[in-house]
This record gives C-alpha cells, structure tokens and sequence, in this order.
C-alpha cells in the first residue's frame, strides 16, 4: 500500500530532519511511530503524506504504486491519503455538523452544495461509532483541545481515504475516547483502511499497531511487527534515563511497558 | 431552511431594488429628470452597485483565505496601495486606461498585498498582527500618495480626498458598466469554486485535507481579489470598510457558512449597503455632497471596533 524509498526530508538551513529511510506498509495494516521528541517523527508522517510543510523531500514515496509527487491535484492525493496533525483552530464559528457536511462537500469536488447517500450513511455510522451526536450543534472553537481532536479524527474518517496518517492526534485524548478511537481504527482497519500513527504512549500503540518503528535522531533504530520491535533492549537506546519494563498483558496478549 | 434561505434572498433583492430607486429617484429635480437620471444618477448607482459587490466579495475571500476575521481590502491597506498605484499611473499618463479604468491601480494592490504576505510568513501571523501589518502599509501608501499628489498634480492635495475618502460621482456609464462586468465575472469564478473557499474555514493545516490546493487557492483568489480592489479604487477612491461589515453581517444574519451562499449574499448586500451610504450621503448635507467613504467609515469602525474587542477577550468572532 505504501512504499517509501531513500526517503529523507531536510529543513531549510540543510540539516538532516530524517536520514535516507526505507518503509513497506501492507494495506489494512496499523504502523505505529515512536521516538523522543525531534526524532523525526513528524518530518516522516508529512514527507509520506506528500504535505507542504516540508522543506525538502528527496526520495520517493508510493501509494498503491503511484508516487505522491505525481498526484499534484490536491483532490486525487486527499483521496488517497490524509494527513491530521494534533493542533486545530479555526477563525470562524462552525458546528461540528458544518465541519463534517463541509469537508464532505469540499472533499467530493461537486459543484452543488449537498451531500450523498453513501457518504450521509458513512457520517451517521462513525458519528454513531464515536458518540458525536450530541456534539453536532456545538461549535468547534467551544470544544477543549481533546475534543477538538477526536472530533477531527472523526471527520478524517467520514471522508474515508484510504491511508489515514495520524500525527500525534490522539496527544489530548481521556481514556474512554481513546479506547473508543482504537476500536473504530481497527475494524476500518480490517475493511480495508490503511494507518500511520506517532504517539508517545507506547501503550496506546502496542495495544493498536500491527507494525511499529523506532526513531531516534532521524534514523530507524528498530522496526517490523510490534512484538519484536518492542523490547527493553531497544526502549534503553531510545531514550537513557528511563529502565523499562515490558510485560505482556495477560488480558489482550499484547505488550506493555511499566517505567 | 431553503424556504428560509429563499425569503432571506428575497430580503436583500428587495433592500438593493429600494435603495436603488431611492439612488436614483431621491431629491431629483424632476424638471431635467431624463438628462438627470441619464447622466449622472445611473452611472452613479451602477458604480455603486458595483464597488459595493466588489469591495465585500473581496472582504469575505480575503477573510477566508487569509483566516483573518478582521481582514478586508481597507485594513490591509490593499485600497491605500491600489489608490498609490493609480494615482502614480495617471498623472505619470503612462497608464493606458481599458474602460475608462485604470489597470495601474491593480499593480498597487498587487504589490501591498505580497509584501504584506512576506511580512506574515515572517512573523506577524496571527490576525491581530496581520491587521497592524497592513495598517501601517497603509499609512505607508497614504503618506506616499499624499506626497506624490502634492508634487506632481496640478491639482494638488485637494484631489487626495478623492483617494482617500471615496467619491462614486467620477465616472460615466462605460467604466460603471465594465467594473459591475468585471465584479460578476469575479463573484462567478468565488461561486462556481465556493468549495475551495469552505475549505479554509478549518485553518491552514487543514486546507489540503479536504484535497484543496492552500497555495493556488490563495495566490488566485489574492489575485482575483486585486483585480477588483484595484478597479474599484481606480473608479471611486478609497471607501472602507464595506468590505468588512458586510461579510461579518452576512455570516451572522444568514447563519449559513458555505460560501455558495456567502458569494451571493456578499455582492448583493454590499451592492444595497454602498448604494444607500452614497444617497445618504448625497442628500444629508445638501447642497454639499459628504464623502461616502465617511460615512460607510463611520458605520464600519464601530463593527472592527467589537470584532477586535470579542477577539481580544478570546471569544469566537
């Protein structure tokens, strides 16, 4: 689904973000990103999603076998592949039934105003799958940070791209939404939608990713399926200070770290 | 809510036909009425209809590109910069003039318009700063045309009242009628791509997640928007603030955020605000003539004034 060759991002000043850098994501599968703070993390989530904001981004990136830099038409791309960062303001007063009917409407590309079926069905059953309804008539700027953020990640998914790259989204979730974020992530994941996910709780991503990657200083310091990538050994070389414990969940099977 | 929307339609239809009659109709000597309504009073409302339509379309896609609430052509000092522009153009009679109007003015604009976006990109990005940005442009570009009338119009200082303050009177039916041309073919390209416009409601991050391009949506319709200042100010002179009051009132009166609908609203009841400031301020100080562009100025400034304040205190605007 995707696959990034010598991909490396450099700031303006020239200095490496990410070092030249190689990834396979099979479809329907969850990544999930790690590293301390300026690893890279971010600089690698843009450079994928083919977003502006990076500087310079050498190498190149495929999403079902076309490279991003050719789908030069912003529609084409956000079909394919949408990027959502962590930190959300809008200037105007919007409901958050205008950010979701809005960002169908300006997604789809039609002319008229108005949404269809099939997407009006797709926004009732995430709507219905996250517990936003009482949240449609209130307005965006209102929400708390954590709630801005959920309600983002919802309309992300009404538009349905099919990778749904997520950096550092979840950072103000309350627990209830974060399990009710990781459950929806993996049944779309399983009809058939593709995610990247950075966070800094190892846990969220044990419990969600198929795949995890390690980023220390711009470069991959382990990677592959969680259970081997998720070990005391490399949890030391990431960061000094922290004696880790992973332990193994006995309810879910799934790694966990205590520190 | 169509039902409702339609009424509301109806609402600004009937507002702009009423100030129109009252444009043309208002104190008319009716002795000499044909010759009158022919020659002046009809070139005069056309403009009016037009500037007033082209100042607040512009007011609202400078507002949603630049996702600034407080944003219009006046308070960016984008009008100072395309009043500069024509007034240079004209009395250096190198400007050809397509119209009757004077595309020197929309190189003015042009011009106050990017540097104001490199001095964002460097720092003066949030609205507050953006809006000092462009008042001190402003001033720049007053200042400037001030001291270029002084020097080099024979005329002098009294015709800078014209830039600054706005006159609707200046011109006939041919440059009336292609500035409302060029104020439809503009407000049609905003309508026809209104869904790239709603796609900057959510902020800048999020502008190409809703596959809409940030920076060609930006640079047309920064340019598109000078085209139109530029115009504007080259037919009628400065005239504030129409350009934000309408887009504010409309996004409240309507309730609706998509600008399908913002685009028409806009042009029409800009059209309706302009027309009516212009026969008040005609008839109020008769046989003296008020500068329209003190009055929509003193309309305007109580609205930028609550604006910022409900912006300071942190609330939504």
């Amino acid at each position: 689904m995707i696959r990034a060759s010598r991909l490396e991002v450099k700031s303006t000043e020239g200095r490496t973000l990410l070092h030249p850098f190689d990834l396979e994501v099979e479809a329907k599968t969850v990544l999930g990103v790690f590293g301390p703070n300026g690893s890279g993390k971010s600089s690698m989530l843009r450079a994928i999603a083919g977003e502006p904001g990076v500087v310079s981004r050498l190498g190149e990136v495929l999403i079902e076998g076309v490279p991003v830099r050719l789908l030069s038409n912003a529609r084409d791309r956000s079909r394919r592949i949408l990027y959502l960062g962590s930190d959300f303001r809008s200037p105007f007063e919007l409901t958050v039934r205008d950010l979701f009917e809005l960002g169908l409407e300006a997604a789809s590309g039609r002319l008229w105003p108005g949404i269809s079926t099939s997407e009006r069905e797709r926004m009732s059953s995430v709507v219905e799958a996250l517990e936003l309804i009482s949240y449609l008539p209130r307005f965006f700027q209102t929400l708390s940070d954590g709630e801005k953020q959920y309600v983002m990640f919802a309309r992300a998914l009404i538009q349905a791209p099919k990778v749904l790259i997520l950096d550092e989204t979840f950072s103000k979730l309350d627990l209830d939404r974060l399990i009710a974020v990781t459950r929806i992530i993996r049944s779309w994941c399983e009809c058939g939608m593709t995610f990247v996910i950075s966070s800094h709780d190892l846990n969220f991503l044990s419990e969600i990713s198929d795949q995890l990657v390690f980023l220390k200083q711009g470069r991959a310091l382990a990677g592959g399926p969680v259970d081997s990538v998720l070990n005391e050994t490399n949890l030391r070389d990431l960061f000094s200070k922290v004696a880790p414990h992973v332990i193994t969940s006995p309810e879910s099977g799934k790694r966990k770290i205590l520190y | 809510m169509r039902g409702e929307l339609r009424k509301k339609y109806l609402i600004g239809f009937a507002v702009l036909l009423v100030a129109s009659l009252l444009a043309l109709f208002l104190r008319l000597d009716f002795k000499n009425a044909s010759v009158l309504i022919q020659e002046l009073r009809l070139p005069r409302l056309i403009l009016g209809i037009a500037v007033g339509a082209g100042l607040s379309l512009s007011g609202l896609v400078l507002q949603t590109v630049m996702s600034n609430p407080l944003a219009e052509p006046y308070t960016l000092g984008i009008a100072s910069g395309a009043a500069l522009g024509a007034a240079v153009t004209a009395s250096l009679k190198t400007g050809t003039l397509i119209f009757g109007l004077n595309p020197g003015a929309i190189f003015g604009a042009l011009a106050v318009i990017f540097i104001l976006i490199r001095l964002v990109s460097r720092g003066a990005g949030n609205p507050e700063s953006m809006i000092l940005a462009g008042v001190m442009l402003s001033l720049v570009a007053s200042s400037l045309l001030a001291i270029w009338m002084a020097l080099a119009d024979p005329h002098g200082v009294q015709s800078v009242n014209f830039w600054l303050l706005g006159d609707l009177s200046r011109v006939g039916m041919v440059p009336a009628l292609a500035m409302l041309g060029v104020v439809i073919l503009v407000g049609s390209w905003f309508f026809v791509f209104s869904r790239n416009l709603d796609a900057f409601l959510f902020g800048d991050e999020m502008v190409e997640s809703f596959g809409v391009s940030l920076e060609q949506t930006r640079k047309i319709s920064i340019v598109l928007v000078s085209l139109v200042v530029g115009l504007c100010v080259s037919a009628a002179g400065m005239i504030g603030f129409v350009g934000l009051v309408v887009p504010h009132l409309v996004r409240k009166w309507i309730g609706v955020r998509r600008h399908f609908h913002l685009v028409p609203f806009s042009l029409i009841w800009g059209a309706a605000l302009l027309v009516l400031s212009d026969s008040f301020a005609r008839s109020l100080g008769e046989p003296r003539e008020l500068p329209v562009g003190a009055v929509t100025a003193l309309i305007g400034a109580p609205v930028f004034l609550q604006l910022f304040l409900r912006k300071a205190r942190g609330g939504v605007s």
